[in-house]
């Protein structure tokens, strides 16, 4: 049932919760299974190990999904657009440096297109939902 | 597009939020519609227009020609 301070701030504190709890076992999963990976002698042994966090990371999707579904139109309209810009500058910005990389700029892991991903993504979140605070 | 959903919401006495709770919608999409920032889906729209009693052509109209959500195309006779 509806609160009286509004749909938004209800779907915003359940993904909050939902969303914090499936970080923290995302962060619990890698901090216990990175090191034992990494002391693990077989190849198989490793990739097991490092399937937790992977586990936790579709939690978090799943999360974001739910959220996705719970939410009225133009706040899916919302999402959709923050997601496409997230993806366009990480098209943009991935193939612009990979081809710097050729010129003789360092490579540089995936961890960084993951991280300006989320980077834009979150940006772009907070521009919708302060734009919207008017 | 222009539309009337402010001044007939505030003809009931509703706030955003009371009139967002009777269509399962959040506060900022009735801002966002009010303000012409967003047109509701065809769905929604007949919602509004079941609970106001009105139909959605009188409503909702085109205005000068554009809109937020794409632009209307003007055919040829």
């Amino acid at each position: 049932m509806a609160k009286p301070d509004g749909l938004f701030r209800e779907w915003s504190r359940r993904y909050l919760f939902e969303y914090l709890t499936a970080l923290v076992l995302c962060i619990a999963a890698s901090w216990v299974c990175i090191p034992l990976a990494r002391a693990a002698s077989s190849q198989s042994t490793r990739l097991s190990f490092l399937a937790a966090p992977t586990a936790a990371i579709l939690i978090m999707t799943i999360v974001v999904f739910r959220h996705f579904r719970r939410v009225d139109e133009f706040l899916q309209r919302l999402m959709v657009n923050c997601f496409a810009t997230a993806g366009a500058f990480t098209l943009v910005w991935t193939l612009s440096y990979g081809i710097f990389e050729i010129a003789g700029l360092p490579k540089i892991s995936m961890w960084w297109a993951f991280g300006g991903a989320v980077l834009v993504w979150n940006l772009s979140m907070v521009r919708a939902i302060a734009a919207m605070r008017r | 597009m222009k539309n009337r959903v402010r001044e007939l919401r505030e003809a009931r006495g509703w706030t955003q939020v009371e009139f967002g709770n009777q269509l399962h919608v959040s506060r900022q999409t009735v801002y966002a519609i009010e303000s012409g920032m967003y047109d509701p889906s065809l769905p929604l729209a007949l919602a509004i227009g079941k609970l106001f009693g009105e139909y959605v052509e009188e409503i909702f109209g085109v205005d000068s020609g554009h809109s937020r959500g794409g632009r209307v195309w003007k055919h040829k006779r």
